[in-house]
C-alpha cells in the first residue's frame, strides 16, 4: 500500500463538493483493501517490547537437581550417590538409577502443549555410577569395585515415547564391541537434541537410558553396581 | 474483508450522520485488520527487533592448567608440562580462585579447607547495565528497577569443557593414582564479584572415567598404563601405575530461570546480575580426603560459553519472578 495523501485539500470557507470528499475516502478505502505495506509502518516500529512474550520462541523446560549441592548442613561437600540412601534414587530431587535389565528408563519427563511447530529440543544431563560390590578377575581373584566388563549406558530423546535414532548417545550397532553399544565411561556429563516437527497438541517429552548388555549378556545385579542420573534438564524451544 | 462503504451521491444529504457512517467503515476494518488488508512479505526484519534479547560468547584453545593441592611436592608429573609443581612458561592458568562464591543458601563456600574450594572462572560474558528479578505482573519496585524493562525470563547458556588429562596422588605417594573430578558449572555473578552456581548446572567427569579398574589399587595397577618415572629415590615410585589422559567433552547446556537462583535470595542477595561465568573446580576423593593431602592436575584443552536470552515466555512453569534486562 502506498502512503496515503488526501488528494483534496478541502479549504475553509471553500464549499465542500462531494467529488473531493468522496476522492479523499476513496484513497484510504482502496488502499486498506489493496493491502497495508511495509511503507505504512516505520522502521523498527515492532520492537521488542511491542511483541508478546511468546511471539518470537516460546520455551518450555524441566529440570532436576540430581545431588544436593552445598546444603546448608554441610555446605562443602557434592553429594555423590554413594552418599544418599537407596530410598532417593528415582525421586524427584536426587538420582535417577538405571537398571541393569537393559529396559529402556525414563530419566526426565514433561508435557509440552505447543501449536503445530518445531521443536528444538536439548537434553543435558550428569551420568554418575556406585559400585558396591566385588567381582572376580580372570585369575579369579576377588576383587573390590567395578566389575571390569561392566558396560555403558544408552540415551535417548523420545517424543510421546517414542525414541529417535538420531539421538541416541553411544550406538546402534554394537559392531564388535563387547562392552556393548554406549560409551563405557563412569562418570561424564552428556548432551543431545533434535530439531522436529510436530502437530499441535500435548506432547510428553522425555529423557529416556539404559544400559546396554555385554556380548555375553552378562547378569549384573544393580543393588551392586549401576549407573545413575543426577542433575538433568530437558529445554524445548517452541520455534514456529 | 472489504470495507462497506458508498461514495456521496449525487443528491444525497450530506450531513454529519452519513460522514461517520463512511468512518466508521474504515475505522472497524483498520481497527481489526485482517490478513487481505497486509501485502505479502510486508513485515520483514528491519521493522522487526531481534528476538535476541542479549547475546555473548567466548572460547579458549590455549590449554590452561589447573591444581589442587600444591606446595614443593618434589616430584614431576609424568607428561607433565610443568617444571615441578609449576607450570611452565607459554601455559595459562586460569585465573585465580575466586573469592566470594556463595552456595544455593547464600552462605560462602570459598575460604575453606574443603575440596570443593578453588572454584576457578574460565569464561566471563558481561551484561553490561545487567539483569534484574522483577514479578511477572510488573512490579519491580522490590528490586529498584526501572519499570520500562523488558521481561526476558531465562538465559539459554551452552558451554563445553575439553578436559585432556586429571590426575590426583597423595602427597608422597606419586604412583598411587587417586580418584579426583573435575567440576563444571555455570554460575551468576554481581557487579561486585558475588557469584552465585546455578546448581543444576554442575556437570563433572571422573580421572578414571576410561578405565576399566575398580577402586582397589591393585587392580588399577594391573589395568593402567605403566609410565616409567625414575627420578624418585623411592623404588615404588619409579613407576607410576597411571592413566590421566581423558580427552573428552564435559558439556552443559541449561535454561536458568529465577528458579534456578530462587535459593539465592533476591531480597538480601544482589538486585542485578552482571556476569555469566563458566567455573571449573577440582574436586577429589568424593570429599573424603583433605586438600592438602593430596595433589591434583587438571588440563583443560578448550573451553567455550555462549549465552542467549531469547525474547521468550516460559509456559510451562511460570514463576513469580522474572529475569529482566535492565537496559
Amino acid at each position: 500500500m502506498a502512503q496515503i495523501f488526501p488528494k483534496h485539500k478541502i479549504k475553509d470557507g471553500s464549499p465542500v463538493s462531494k467529488d473531493e470528499v468522496n476522492e479523499n475516502l476513496q484513497e484510504i478505502v482502496g488502499e486498506i483493501q489493496g493491502g497495508l505495506g511495509e511503507q505504512n509502518w516505520a522502521e523498527d516500529t515492532f520492537t521488542r517490547s511491542k511483541i508478546g512474550e511468546s511471539a518470537l520462541i516460546r520455551m518450555h523446560t524441566k529440570k532436576i537437581e540430581g545431588p544436593k549441592l552445598f546444603t546448608s548442613a554441610d555446605p562443602h561437600r557434592y553429594s555423590s550417590p554413594s552418599s544418599l540412601s537407596s530410598d532417593g534414587f528415582g525421586s524427584e530431587t536426587h538420582h535417577v538409577k538405571v537398571p541393569s535389565n537393559r529396559t529402556w528408563t525414563t530419566l526426565i519427563s514433561f508435557d509440552v502443549t505447543c501449536r503445530s511447530s518445531l521443536l528444538w529440543v536439548i537434553a543435558s544431563f550428569q551420568q554418575d555410577y556406585e559400585s558396591r560390590g566385588r567381582w572376580y578377575d580372570f585369575e579369579g581373584t576377588e576383587r573390590n569395585g567395578r566389575d571390569r566388563f561392566f558396560p555403558g549406558v544408552q540415551y535417548a530423546i523420545a517424543i510421546d515415547g517414542g525414541r529417535f535414532h538420531e539421538t541416541v548417545i553411544g550406538g546402534t550397532d554394537r559392531s564388535n564391541d563387547r562392552r556393548g553399544e554406549s560409551y563405557r565411561h563412569w562418570r561424564h556429563a552428556f548432551t543431545t537434541d533434535l530439531i522436529i516437527p510436530v502437530t499441535a497438541g500435548i506432547h510428553t517429552v522425555s529423557l529416556q537410558g539404559r544400559m546396554v548388555a555385554t556380548t555375553g549378556y552378562k547378569r549384573f545385579s544393580d543393588t551392586q553396581d549401576f549407573y545413575a542420573v543426577g542433575n538433568r534438564e530437558l529445554i524445548v524451544m517452541e520455534m514456529t | 474483508m472489504p470495507i462497506d462503504w458508498d461514495p456521496i451521491e449525487e443528491g444525497d444529504k450530506f450531513n454529519a450522520g452519513s460522514l461517520n457512517d463512511r468512518f466508521t467503515a474504515v475505522h472497524g476494518e483498520i481497527n481489526s485488520l485482517p490478513s487481505t488488508s497486509v501485502e505479502a512479505q510486508s513485515l520483514s526484519r528491519e521493522h522487526l527487533d531481534s528476538p535476541v534479547v542479549r547475546y555473548g560468547s567466548d572460547n579458549y584453545h590455549t590449554n590452561y592448567f589447573m591444581q589442587s593441592g600444591g606446595g614443593a611436592e618434589g616430584y614431576d608429573f609424568p607428561g607433565w608440562p610443568c617444571d615441578g609443581d609449576h607450570p611452565s612458561s607459554g601455559t595459562v592458568w586460569v585465573d585465580a580462585g575466586l573469592s566470594d562464591v556463595k552456595d544455593s543458601g547464600g552462605s560462602s563456600i570459598s575460604g575453606t579447607t574443603s575440596l570443593t574450594t578453588g572454584w576457578r572462572v574460565a569464561h566471563t560474558l558481561d551484561f553490561g547495565d545487567g539483569f534484574a528479578f522483577t514479578e511477572s505482573g510488573g512490579n519491580p519496585s522490590a528490586n529498584a528497577v526501572s519499570p520500562d524493562i523488558e521481561q526476558v525470563n531465562g538465559i539459554l547458556v551452552l558451554a563445553n569443557v575439553y578436559v585432556e588429562q586429571l590426575y590426583s596422588y597423595a602427597k608422597g605417594r606419586l604412583g598411587a593414582h587417586e580418584q579426583a573430578k573435575l567440576m563444571a558449572a555455570i554460575a551468576l555473578s554481581s557487579s561486585s564479584g558475588a557469584t552465585y552456581i546455578a546448581p543444576v548446572s554442575i556437570r563433572y567427569i571422573d580421572s578414571e572415567t576410561n578405565t576399566n579398574n575398580g577402586r582397589d589399587v591393585s587392580v588399577r595397577e594391573a589395568d593402567h598404563y605403566h609410565i616409567p618415572h625414575d627420578t624418585s629415590s623411592n623404588p615404588a615410585q619409579r613407576q607410576v601405575h597411571t592413566l590421566p589422559r581423558i580427552h573428552k567433552d564435559l558439556p552443559i547446556r541449561t535454561y536458568i530461570t529465577q528458579k534456578d537462583i530462587v535459593h539465592l535470595n533476591p531480597t538480601s542477595g544482589p538486585s542485578t546480575w552482571k556476569y555469566v561465568r563458566l567455573l571449573l573446580c577440582i574436586d577429589n576423593h568424593s570429599q573424603t580426603y583433605r586438600e592438602a593431602d593430596y595433589i591434583t592436575y587438571a588440563e583443560i584443552g578448550h573451553t567455550t560459553l555462549s549465552v542467549v536470552m531469547p525474547h521468550a515466555q516460559h509456559l510451562t512453569d511460570q514463576k513469580k519472578y522474572w529475569f529482566t534486562d535492565r537496559t
